[in-house]
């Protein structure tokens, strides 16, 4: 078989928030080779901040990201502080931590809804959104926003959770337990999930090692390697939790993973609240003066995966580099070892399994056959073609001994 | 501590290693000969299991840096490995074939920076494809204070660049 189809998915999507590229190249059904090119909407937001004080920077970096908007900050907090040799103190780290896994829920639980979503089970789409509401309203509680909290600065935070509202947080997060239960038991025994997830995608212990691969997608191929264990920052290393991890590397054991640490997120939570109630109300930050010449590398563990900063500071207010590495950076390449060799439908679902937050239905739009015959076809050729084989199949039913009509 | 690491590595590479700066307990910076890099990633990912994080460029008055970050897992270590690189000829050796991790982020340092990347598996740019003239590279500073505002003044051509870039994609397909 030598006729070729390629589908684009991107640069512009409607169901992709972000502008790029994947060339799926097909024979038949089957994925055979894949394409990625990014590049359409660079921000220059490293170039930016070489402009913008230290203090300017986490508007920035807040914005790289809509959905995980607190683990830039938290990471460029981490390297500032690493250059300036400060300790903050325990309470800001406490309301960190608990901003930091609050977005961690909110996120799976936005993955675990898209993922649904991709599988044609839009009734777990339906129900992991709504939960997910229930977590932001925590956030507008705390913070005052649902998204870009603005929490973070050098040396603490800048608003403090008043012991009075902690009570009203606890009854909200026990809400939301049961919920998490519900979700966790629908998607983890359900026969469409398992037909449709297992086996599909599977990413080798050694594939991950070869593309860096961090996070969840790292751990669910057996690979135990996270930040807030390994190099612990903010109150993670005062608080009692387990690293999730699955040894099957396909995509159901990426769910599982994620909705298992949903679980141990609300734990290191409910901890950080206690630890909240131990300290001092009010003493949420470290006064810094100023930030001495010197490098810092700070590292946090977004839903995603490692974010991890550079900052190179020359005794002035703003930085001379600031080099910024995103999950998906690593996460996007082992595309090329998981999807290839798997069909179409399939493809969807092992794409999002990392994570990236795009969407992608099977959107044909051009094909053309190796011998450089280039054949277009629009959505008018799709729906003839589609009535085609309806009629075709409709013929075939009627008369079962007819010849199958070639098309 | 990071300090015993940096025994092995005087140890191992007496001669490549030119100078090691231990920033705190769990962070080093080891400038070394560009010439030994491969060797010593080699070193560092094979036999010590560190994970390549990222590399990151760095345009100087006289000359460019290139930073690789690597990550070990089991102590929470990043060891920063610094080449300096000479201006009139930026070049080194590429670590895409030893470590495949580091294949998106050579082509993103050629786009920004115009540093060459020597038998890299495949050269082609990465944010730069068509948005920006090729021999521009946004990120190297060194004497362009003139370039850039001239590429201002021609905003609409720079324009008519990006558009191509989606002419060529509808080509391709």
């Amino acid at each position: 078989m030598n006729r070729r189809t390629i589908i684009p998915i991107g640069p512009y999507h409607p169901l992709q928030e972000e502008p790029e590229l994947f060339k799926l190249f097909c024979e038949g059904e089957t994925v055979v080779d894949i394409e990625f090119e990014t590049g359409y909407n660079h921000r220059g937001i490293e170039k930016i901040n070489e402009k913008k004080t230290f203090d300017q920077v986490f508007f920035v970096v807040e914005r790289i990201c809509g959905i995980c908007s607190t683990s830039h900050p938290f990471a460029y907090a981490n390297a500032m502080e690493e250059i300036a040799g400060i300790e903050i103190p325990d309470r800001a780290k406490y309301i960190r931590s608990i901003i930091g896994e609050l977005e961690r829920i909110h996120s799976h639980l936005l993955w675990v809804g898209l993922a649904g979503h991709f599988l044609g089970y839009n009734t777990v789409y339906m129900w992991s959104w709504k939960y997910r509401e229930s977590v932001l309203d925590i956030f507008e509680m705390i913070t005052g926003n649902r998204n870009n909290y603005a929490m973070f600065k050098i040396g603490g935070v800048r608003r403090d959770i008043p012991n009075s509202m902690i009570p009203e947080i606890r009854r909200m997060l026990d809400s939301l337990k049961p919920k998490i239960a519900l979700l966790t038991g629908a998607v983890m025994d359900d026969p469409v999930i398992h037909a449709r997830t297992k086996g599909v995608g599977i990413l080798t212990p050694e594939v991950i090692r070869k593309y860096g691969a961090v996070g969840p997608t790292a751990r669910a191929s057996g690979i135990a390697i996270d930040v807030r264990r390994d190099d612990p920052y903010a109150a993670y290393g005062m608080v009692n939790w387990n690293v999730i991890t699955a040894e099957e590397g396909d995509v159901f054991a990426k769910a599982k993973v994620r909705l298992l640490e949903m679980v141990e997120s609300v734990s290191i939570i409910e901890q950080c609240l206690t630890g909240l109630e131990k300290t001092k109300e009010g003493d949420t930050e470290t006064v810094v003066r100023e930030i001495p010449p010197g490098m810092g590398f700070g590292r946090a563990e977004a839903p995603r995966g490692e974010v991890f900063h550079f900052v190179r500071s020359d005794g002035s207010n703003m930085p001379v580099r600031h080099k910024i590495r995103a999950p998906s950076y690593v996460n996007i390449a082992t595309f090329k070892e998981s999807c290839i060799g798997q069909t179409v439908s399939d493809a969807t679902i092992i794409l999002a399994a990392v994570d990236p937050c795009y969407c992608c239905t099977e959107r044909l739009t051009a094909a053309y056959q190796m011998v450089s015959d280039v054949r277009r076809l629009d959505g008018m050729e799709l729906i003839r073609l589609s009535h085609e084989k309806t009629r075709n199949i409709m013929s075939q039913l009627e008369n079962p001994g007819s010849p199958q009509k070639k098309d | 501590m990071i300090a015993q690491m940096e025994e092995i590595f005087r140890g191992e590479f007496t001669t490549d290693v030119l100078e090691t700066t231990v920033l705190n307990h769990k962070r080093m910076v080891v400038r070394i000969r560009p010439a030994a890099l491969l060797e010593i990633v080699n070193f560092l990912t094979e036999d010590k299991r560190y994970r390549f994080i990222i590399a990151s460029g760095i345009s100087h008055a006289d000359h460019f840096e290139i930073l690789y970050h690597l990550s070990d897992d089991s102590t929470g270590y990043i060891l920063s490995l610094q080449v300096e690189l000479p201006i009139e000829k930026p070049e080194i050796e590429s670590l895409a074939n030893l470590v495949p991790a580091a294949n998106w982020i050579e082509r993103e340092i050629h786009d920004l920076f115009g540093i060459t990347f020597l038998n890299h598996p495949n050269m082609v740019p990465l944010i730069a494809n068509g948005n920006w003239a090729a021999d521009e590279h946004p990120y190297a500073t060194q004497g362009r204070r003139g370039a850039v505002a001239e590429s201002h003044e021609q905003g609409s051509a720079t324009h008519q660049k990006g558009d191509s870039r989606l002419r060529n994609i509808n080509k391709d397909l």
